[in-house]
């Protein structure tokens, strides 16, 4: 074969085969993506049956235990990979549509359920239910700022819906509020604020978000403190008030299960703690 | 559409994967062994001046350095009727017995300059300098290892920038290092389609077979070598020898330049399609021509998409950065689920890398140590947004002057 003609077909081959390659690693992904979305619908549904029983069980349950097993779990995860999903496939996707109804769903019912868990065990659970809309720029910036607050703040509870999704349930959730205004709209404590807000004025408007923040940061300190003294203790953090913070601290390797009482007094100027009092007791 | 865009990508990289190749493929060429007293031709080096006064100084004196016989070469000044200083700047060279100093009227042209001057000519050798670039020692002694080989009609050097300044010159730069390795491999495949006016230098030979410089679209440089093409007359690149010129360092001037050179060689390629798929004329025929013209229209349109594609996501970065501030948060687990990818950004992180490389093995030839530097990245944003001025301006006047000349 002529030596030039040879070199062409070479040439052809290696563009092919780099065609072929890259073709096929979309392929690849999208196979990937198309699976990993069918998943997502599975947990979904299995979500959504955990809730109706959380809901029975609530009538008998005591609060304690509701409490953790609603407040560990979180949606963020599932809404953040259903956001990437969106971006990815296009937002008229048919099995994005679809995650996202299912998601909606989910979404009020998680809300109701935190509700009634709030007012039947008298406990504060911050949330924001925010209304968005396709192709609206302040809502993108919206959806950064409330991204950077789940991440500044892991228990806050953010239900994110769609209003261009065609779902009435998400139209009744809206009608609730009585929602007239272009997105985005945000709804805390039943008060609602249109417009773009940033990450301090969300701040503002639940101001318990950052005085959780304070007291859990006090929280760890103190058990820093109390580590500093006891290095290999286990420290349970029992209760405070004011500016008094008690732990039990079990100290490891005894025989008896003997534990200590250690009350700690904070220091606002100084921002450290002392020891107040430290009591012997024992487990019966 | 979609398709047309992923056909036209396919013959961007056929050829670019073509080019890689035929730089790879040896070809021996240099006659290796130590030059004998009658390998060193007797040469001319034409300089046409036209309002150079700055850089016609540095441009004689680098040929007056350069490593050379004394009684072999001869250095013609041509003042093509400035109006400024040059002629009296010139005059400090009187004196040198190599320099002859000329003038003429100026015609609007320089192949006018250039023809005045060949008709005064009887070296072996005769070579082009323009006055706005200067010439490495070793450049012309270089050039004598490939005419020892009696076919080779033409040698050009290897164009670099000399003293980049500010982000327009530095992308140019990193263009012109891009460029050398195009050259040698087209040299590997007898397909050099320029002898540019830096220092090419020619047989005499030449011009005396196939006649003077044409006006050629203002574009002389390649009309001669598209002509010796036709003649089979061999052009070799002589990657040794440096020669440095100084690029425009505003954006209109670098647009006026670029749509001469790129309105030049569509025009000339059009008059030498007798050239095109004839089995004579290999791969200048088959591929570089055909798919040269062509890429000028679709780099219109694939280079600026590319780079949108990678400056969109980069955008959206920035904005999130502006409403939120920078914070940045690692993944503890990799999770399928977030990786994806299209097509066209596969292909544009691929030609991406290509251009980094073959930007690489240019400098690499003229030993260049600094491989990634800065200008790469110039030349990347900068030409995204302009280069499609030169091509889009260069095409529609190539096509209009086409349609008029029809007439």
């Amino acid at each position: 074969m002529n030596k030039s003609r040879k070199k062409y077909i070479i040439v052809f081959i290696i563009t092919i085969s780099i065609f072929i390659a890259v073709f096929s690693l979309v392929d690849f992904l999208d196979a990937k993506k198309r699976q990993n979305i069918s998943q997502l619908q599975d947990r979904i549904t299995v979500d959504l049956i955990a809730n109706e029983t959380q809901f029975d069980l609530l009538k008998n349950a005591p609060c304690k235990a509701i409490n953790e097993a609603i407040l560990s779990r979180q949606l963020g995860e599932l809404g953040k990979k259903l956001a990437y999903a969106e971006e990815t496939q296009g937002v008229r996707n048919q099995s994005v549509v679809d995650l996202k109804k299912y998601y909606s769903l989910l979404q009020v019912k998680d809300y109701l359920l935190s509700q009634e868990v709030s007012e039947k065990c008298d406990i504060q659970i911050e949330s924001i239910i925010y209304f968005y809309e396709q192709e609206c720029n302040d809502c993108i910036k919206q959806g950064y700022v409330l991204s950077e607050l789940k991440k500044k703040y892991p228990w806050l509870r953010i239900y994110s819906f769609d209003r261009n999704l065609d779902f009435s349930i998400v139209e009744t959730f809206a009608g609730l509020y009585d929602i007239s205004e272009t997105a985005p709209i945000i709804i805390i404590n039943e008060k609602k604020y249109s417009g773009f807000k940033t990450v301090e004025e969300i701040e503002e408007y639940i101001p318990e978000l950052i005085e959780k923040k304070i007291h859990e940061e006090r929280v760890k300190g103190g058990e820093e403190s109390i580590q500093k003294k006891y290095p290999s203790a286990d420290i349970v953090f029992v209760s405070h008030t004011d500016q008094e913070y008690s732990y039990r601290v079990f100290e490891e390797n005894e025989q008896d299960v003997e534990y200590l009482d250690i009350d700690l007094t904070y220091d606002e100027a100084e921002d450290n703690f002392s020891f107040s009092s430290e009591k012997l007791g024992k487990q019966e | 559409m979609e398709y047309f865009f992923y056909i036209f990508l396919f013959i961007t990289l056929y050829f670019q994967i073509f080019l890689l190749i035929s730089f790879f493929e040896n070809k021996e060429e240099k006659i290796e062994k130590p030059l004998e007293d009658s390998d060193y031709l007797s040469v001319t080096i034409m300089v046409p001046c036209y309002n150079e006064e700055s850089t016609v100084e540095r441009t004689i004196k680098s040929l007056q350095e350069l490593d050379y016989p004394i009684d072999k070469l001869n250095i013609m000044i041509i003042d093509d009727g400035s109006i400024d200083n040059t002629w009296n700047v010139v005059q400090q060279f009187r004196d040198d017995s190599r320099i002859i100093l000329m003038q003429k009227e100026n015609e609007g042209s320089k192949f006018a300059a250039l023809n005045f001057a060949l008709a005064h000519i009887d070296t072996e050798l005769v070579g082009v300098l323009d006055a706005d670039s200067w010439v490495s020692k070793n450049a012309l002694v270089e050039y004598m290892y490939f005419f020892r080989d009696k076919e080779v009609m033409a040698t050009i050097p290897s164009m670099v920038i000399g003293e980049p300044n500010g982000i327009l010159q530095k992308s140019q730069k990193a263009e012109y290092d891009l460029g050398l390795f195009a050259r040698k491999a087209f040299s590997n495949i007898n397909a050099i389609y320029i002898t540019p006016g830096p220092f090419s230098v020619f047989r005499k030979y030449v011009f005396d077979t196939l006649g003077p410089y044409k006006e050629a679209h203002h574009t002389e440089d390649a009309e001669i070598a598209l002509r010796m093409q036709k003649h089979h007359y061999k052009i070799a690149y002589s990657e040794k020898s440096v020669v440095y010129t100084v690029p425009p360092n505003k954006v209109k001037p670098l647009i006026k330049q670029r749509v001469r050179w790129v309105y030049g060689f569509i025009r000339n390629v059009i008059d030498y399609k007798g050239l095109f798929f004839k089995k004579e004329y290999k791969e200048l025929g088959t591929i570089i021509l055909p798919i040269g013209v062509f890429r000028v229209f679709i780099t219109v349109i694939l280079f600026p998409l590319s780079m949108w594609l990678i400056l969109v996501p980069l955008l959206k970065f920035l904005r999130k950065i502006l409403v939120v501030g920078y914070n940045p948060s690692f993944f503890g687990s990799f999770d399928w689920f977030f990786v994806g990818a299209s097509q066209i950004q596969i292909f544009t992180i691929i030609g991406f890398f290509m251009t980094i490389f073959t930007i690489w093995i240019g400098r690499e030839l003229i030993f260049d140590r600094r491989k990634f530097t800065i200008d790469i990245v110039y030349m990347l944003v900068v030409y995204t947004f302009i280069a499609p001025i030169w091509l889009i301006k260069a095409s529609w006047n190539a096509l209009r002057s086409k349609k008029e000349s029809w007439r």
